[in-house]
């Protein structure tokens, strides 16, 4: 295992010197503990992050430890802060540099300078064979010599094999093979798969294959973005867990992996096998339902009207703002995190616009922030970068990152982002809110008279596309439910969805009515609820109302208090 | 030795101290083997609990009124909620109530409710006294301490009476096995669950349908 002695003991692979015109044939063992995945970060960095995290306590340094402690200390929920810490780079000696002074040189992507946008650059180098995007161009574009990347066995590995000619296969195929020889255990493993999911012969590769082109020809027989990619965690899951029991693997993947990081390794080939060859597809998806359903254009309208506003209107309160230097380094990380196919590497890339976020409002003023600060100065981030994108990103991330990582730190800020992002998305809302006078917010439900303040928070039914339906059957009381009903679909389209979730053996029986106060009316099929919400949230006089689904044939139901429905 | 993840959600009124009781409770704990953390919104802290390793993994809230819709999102999953009161302002108390009764209704099944009346170390202001607060927990059979974060009291014992109250491995199912096979938004009402979306219950194996085998 020369890559892993490598590893271990190289000082700094970041600075050290690289002959740039070195001979391809062989794989430099730099590069690949360059390319080493998150969950090895090269200890001198490592100690990087933590010498500034003991500055900041004043303590003193710590004595350089063995990486392999690192590894053996590792944890599932780590992986998101271990790619953060890569990010510590930043943090060196020239990291105050790379926040206030990025904005010229950000995109001059000369090797050599070691500042901190620079080791910026090469570390997104790194991650590029990640992004689901053609191999070719990728190689011409890199500032990195070529021979840091074993071209060849890249190409044996993912995309390379839809660009490169077949002939050319086959010696690659050979040439890759003694490279394997080379890899670290994981590399293997990773390449193994990936290699079989492309292998029609294999039942694992028609599987792969045969989803992606469904994929790829079917994608409109899914009715939202959120079940597409339902769809497709569900079939990465499922594939992973018949890796784990067929024999096709060979060598079997318990002789590669130690058994607690099998999971993680499949996880990865997964995405590579299927994330990387549907990207283009999934991103194309997921905006066509979005820009159908209407909530693109009014995403486009609440960003563009949060963003004319002043931090302070977005509850921040002391923090410092970043600059709009700042803002378009933020944009331009958001923009590396659209390329990528994987999510965890989508939420390292958030990690570190959320560490950039932190150091701006640290380095102002030398205290610690939590929630209350970070949340308010991330929502205003948010709306600052303009970004409508980042909705589906968000939403890529939230279904398709393993379920074991959502506890942990890219969990967390995953859920900050997608709450700061439904704050700006119900900005108008929120807004009309605030003008209702202080007697009627007195009337509003429980939860909302915790505090007096000036503001009235929207509830989690009132955000557009939700709507809470209640189900009123006779004998059983008051079931409800929030559906995710879009603002065009009609009340017909809401009962169908309600038979469907309430599990209602006789829709034909049942129809939507609205009850404000003591009134109940039935809705015309062609009505649109969603409207009638809005429109009752902006009567001067607030109203409680409820949406109840229920038998058109009240005779045996008794007569509804909307009381009854309060929530 | 058996490692736990444990998640713990901090919550309550803005300026009540919430960060600063993690950030006393971790300041500590800064081992070169482990990686920090990029922010004080989330942090960690591993502690030895009897056998086991106990990692908890905490998720502060904004307190802002603003914000109150998104907490379902923070709080769901946890193990135990930290629900912190500002001992010299009663309205953070009557504020730490209404989070007791939200997360009874919408909060995870048998979530370990822990409350803490932050700045004790500023008595003369004080406004709720200790024995109605600790009659308050006692009647929720919560756990109860004052703290000050300041002054580093007692927010260790926080923590370590939440180590003891989380139910054994094989019976509560949360470790870290526990977190993929034990559905965490199991109690969670449906509108949770559309809110926030990411699956953490485990996913059915059928075959999808477009999908034969040859």
């Amino acid at each position: 295992m020369p890559e892993t002695v490598c590893w271990v003991t190289h000082p700094s692979p970041s600075s050290s010197p690289v002959p740039s015109s070195a001979p391809i044939s062989v794989p430099s063992p730099l590069r690949t503990s360059l390319r080493q995945p998150p969950i090895a970060p090269p200890d001198s960095i490592e100690d990087e992050t933590i010498e500034r995290a003991l500055t900041k306590l004043t303590r003193p340094s710590p004595s350089p430890s063995g990486a392999t402690d690192i590894l053996e200390g590792q944890r599932l929920s780590d992986m998101s802060i271990s790619t953060s810490s890569t990010d510590s780079l930043d943090f060196s000696p020239s990291f105050l540099l790379s926040v206030s002074g990025a904005g010229p040189s950000r995109r001059s992507r000369a090797t050599g300078d070691s500042s901190g946008a620079e080791e910026e650059e090469e570390e997104e180098e790194e991650e590029e064979e990640d992004y689901g995007i053609s191999v070719g161009s990728d190689l011409e574009a890199s500032p990195l010599p070529p021979p840091l990347k074993p071209k060849l066995q890249r190409s044996g590995g993912g995309g390379g094999t839809f660009v490169l000619p077949r002939a050319l296969k086959g010696k690659i195929r050979k040439m890759s093979g003694m490279f394997s020889s080379l890899m670290t255990p994981e590399k293997r493993a990773l390449h193994r798969i990936v290699e079989l999911s492309q292998d029609k012969s294999s039942y694992f590769g028609c599987l792969v294959q045969d989803y992606i082109s469904f994929l790829q020809e079917n994608r409109g027989c899914h009715t939202s973005g959120e079940e597409l990619l339902q769809t497709l965690r569900q079939f990465i899951t499922q594939m992973k867990a018949y890796l784990c029991q067929s024999s096709e693997l060979d060598p079997p993947i318990e002789s590669l992996i130690p058994e607690d990081q099998i999971d993680q390794v499949l996880e990865k080939a997964m995405h590579k096998c299927v994330l990387k060859p549907l990207k283009g597809t999934v991103d194309a998806a997921l905006q066509d339902f979005q820009v159908s359903s209407g909530a693109w254009q009014q995403l486009k309208e609440n960003l563009a009207l949060a963003r004319t506003k002043q931090p302070q209107e977005l509850g921040v309160d002391g923090a410092v703002p970043p600059d709009p230097v700042a803002i378009e380094k933020i944009r331009h990380k958001f923009h590396n995190m659209f390329k990528m196919y994987s999510p965890e590497k989508k939420v390292s890339l958030l990690l570190r616009v959320c560490k950039l976020i932190y150091t701006i409002m640290e380095d102002n003023s030398g205290r610690m922030y939590g929630a209350d600060d970070f949340l308010p100065m991330l929502t205003y981030v948010l709306a600052q970068c303009d970004m409508p994108e980042l909705d589906a990103e968000i939403q890529y991330m939230m279904e398709l990152l393993d379920p074991s990582l959502l506890q942990g730190e890219g969990g967390y800020y995953l859920t900050s982002a997608y709450g700061a992002m439904s704050l700006i998305k119900n900005f108008q809302e929120e807004q009309a809110a605030r003008v209702l006078s202080s007697e009627t917010r007195n009337t509003l439900h429980q939860w909302h008279r915790r505090r007096t303040t000036q503001r009235f928070t929207p509830c989690v039914d009132d955000f557009q596309n939700y709507l809470r339906v209640a189900l009123q059957e006779a004998g059983s009381g008051c079931t409800a439910k929030t559906l995710l009903v879009r603002p065009h679909f009609k009340a017909k389209e809401v009962c169908e969805l309600c038979a469907q979730k309430f599990k209602v053996p006789d829709p034909e029986n049942h129809a939507l009515f609205l009850l404000v106060g003591d009134t109940n009316q039935q809705l015309a099929p062609d009505t649109h609820p969603q409207r009638i919400k809005a429109e009752i949230h902006s009567r001067p006089q607030l109203q409680h109302f409820h949406f109840v689904y229920r038998r058109v044939s009240s005779a045996s139901v008794p007569e509804l208090n909307g009381n009854n429905l309060s929530s | 030795m058996a490692l736990r993840e444990l998640k713990v959600c901090l919550l309550g009124d803005t300026g009540v101290g919430k960060s600063s009781i993690v950030w006393r409770f971790v300041e500590d704990s800064f081992d070169p083997n482990i990686n920090p953390t990029i922010g004080a919104s989330f942090m960690t802290k591993t502690v030895q609990y009897q056998n086991e390793l106990h990692k908890f993994l905490i998720w502060d809230t904004a307190g802002q009124e603003r914000f109150r819709a998104l907490a379902p999102m923070y709080y769901r999953g946890s193990a135990a909620a930290i629900i912190v009161y500002d001992i010299t302002k009663e309205e953070s108390f009557q504020t730490l109530k209404n989070w007791v009764k939200e997360l009874r209704q919408h909060g995870p099944p048998n979530i370990v409710v822990a409350i803490a009346g932050n700045k004790c170390d500023l008595s003369d202001a004080r406004e709720v006294t200790e024995k109605d607060a600790k009659d308050y927990a006692d009647s929720i059979h919560a756990i109860f301490v004052e703290t000050s974060a300041k002054n580093a009291i007692n927010i260790n014992e926080v923590f370590i009476e939440i180590s003891q109250r989380i139910p054994a491995v094989d019976s509560g199912r949360r470790g870290r096995e526990g977190f993929q096979t034990a559905p965490a938004a199991v109690g969670d009402p449906p509108h949770l669950l559309l809110m926030t979306t990411p699956r953490v219950s485990p996913e059915t194996t059928r075959r999808p349908s477009n999908i034969q085998p040859e």
